[in-house]
């Protein structure tokens, strides 16, 4: 099994996912500038308490969803992208590391979520490292085995099982 | 990497970003209570609003009676401010309220003073005359008497200090306390504010509705 976590396909597909967040923020942002006009046009006195509220209730709503999507998906998200083309124009460490400890709790690194791994270096006397992988990655690693890993400032780029 | 929304997310952004949620919640209330409530204020020329120079009226259901009767004209509103003249805050309750009154009932000495140097001062234009078609228009009957400025007629009287008869005919005190034990009693007339939408077509504006109403008012109060 070998996984390349961070690639320049992977840094296309980033770019496409911000493009598609982009057209969900225009068309989202559209959907309320329409409702405002549609509310603006239909209102009158009579029916004024149901506008105020329902413009409140759908304005608040469409800017908590833009608050959350510019601080929890598309910052990440450029934050992961800018480390990934640093990460594949540097020199990159690569090492033969068995697994010690598995961590669950995702940490935000860098401004992108990561989780854990303690891990002993094989090569190097088994010298103790932390390593760092983007939280949503698709790999099962298993404590006790050995990968080689390919790292950069901690951050796995490449890792292949070796036993 | 995984963008779709997810619990945990959702709830860390609330629990890092709850003061803003709760800023784009307070911002999205006075931002639509402001903007639908001042588009469906309550215009001049929807308003017949009377500023009485009084010690008082007495019931009544004057303003609900105006906006029933001219509903149909556009008017949804009707106020009346009133006012003692012995109040020291008067001037500034009727540049407040009087300035955007159509018909301000004030004291004989409070005209005397305002019209004493008609030459030196724009007052004159603040103000519509009772002109032939004018009352024709809107006084119902020619029993009425005016306070004159330049020949011309500015104000109707409403109640007489001196004549008990004119006030019979004319039972403005029905609705309106014009006397107050240890004041002198002094005549109080009526003006029409010419700053008004309402005064169509002796006035440029929007409506007739004061002329309508004022012709309903004198109807109301004439024995």
């Amino acid at each position: 099994m070998e996984v390349k976590l961070i690639s320049l396909e992977g840094i296309e597909a980033l770019k496409k996912q911000k493009r598609k967040l982009w057209i969900f923020v225009i068309l989202f942002s559209l959907g309320w500038v329409v409702f405002t006009v549609f509310a603006f046009v239909f209102q009158n006195r009579s029916t004024q308490l149901l506008w105020i509220v329902l413009g409140t209730i759908i304005t608040s709503f469409w800017l908590i969803t833009l608050g959350y999507t510019f601080t929890k998906v598309y910052a990440p998200l450029r934050h992961y992208e800018a480390f990934s083309i640093q990460a594949l124009s540097k020199e990159r460490v690569i090492n033969s590391v068995r697994v010690c400890e598995l961590h669950k709790e995702a940490e935000t690194y860098k401004g992108f979520r990561t989780l854990i791994f303690d891990g002993e270096e094989v090569d190097e006397a088994n010298r103790k490292m932390i390593f760092r992988y983007e939280d949503s990655a698709d790999i099962h690693l298993e404590a006790g085995r050995v990968y080689e890993v390919e790292a950069y400032d901690d951050v796995v780029v490449r890792i292949k099982e070796i036993s | 990497m995984k963008i779709g929304p997810n619990r945990k997310d959702i709830g860390d952004y609330f629990v890092s970003y709850g003061w803003l949620s709760l800023i784009f919640i307070i911002v999205s209330y006075v931002a639509w209570y402001w903007s639908i409530t001042t588009i469906d204020e309550v215009k001049p020329y929807e308003k017949i609003n009377f500023f009485i120079e009084s010690y008082g009226l007495k019931d009544n259901t004057l303003s609900s009676d105006v906006v029933s009767r001219l509903s149909a004209k556009g008017v949804v509103e009707s106020n009346l401010y009133c006012y003692s003249p012995k109040d020291a805050s008067i001037s500034s309750y009727y540049t407040k309220f009087g300035t955007e009154s159509d018909f301000i009932i004030l004291y004989q000495s409070d005209l005397d003073t305002m019209f004493q140097n008609v030459s030196s001062t724009s007052v004159l234009s603040s103000f519509l005359s009772f002109t032939a078609d004018f009352k024709a228009a809107a006084v119902p009957t020619s029993d009425y008497q005016y306070y004159a400025v330049r020949g011309q007629d500015y104000a109707l009287k409403l109640y007489d200090a001196n004549d008990a008869s004119y006030n019979a005919l004319h039972p403005f005190a029905n609705l309106i306390n014009f006397t107050l034990e240890g004041a002198s009693a002094e005549s109080s007339y009526l003006l029409l504010n010419a700053s008004t939408p309402n005064y169509v077509p002796y006035q440029n504006g929007a409506t007739g509705n004061a002329v309508l109403a004022l012709n309903y008012f004198l109807g109301l109060y004439h024995a």
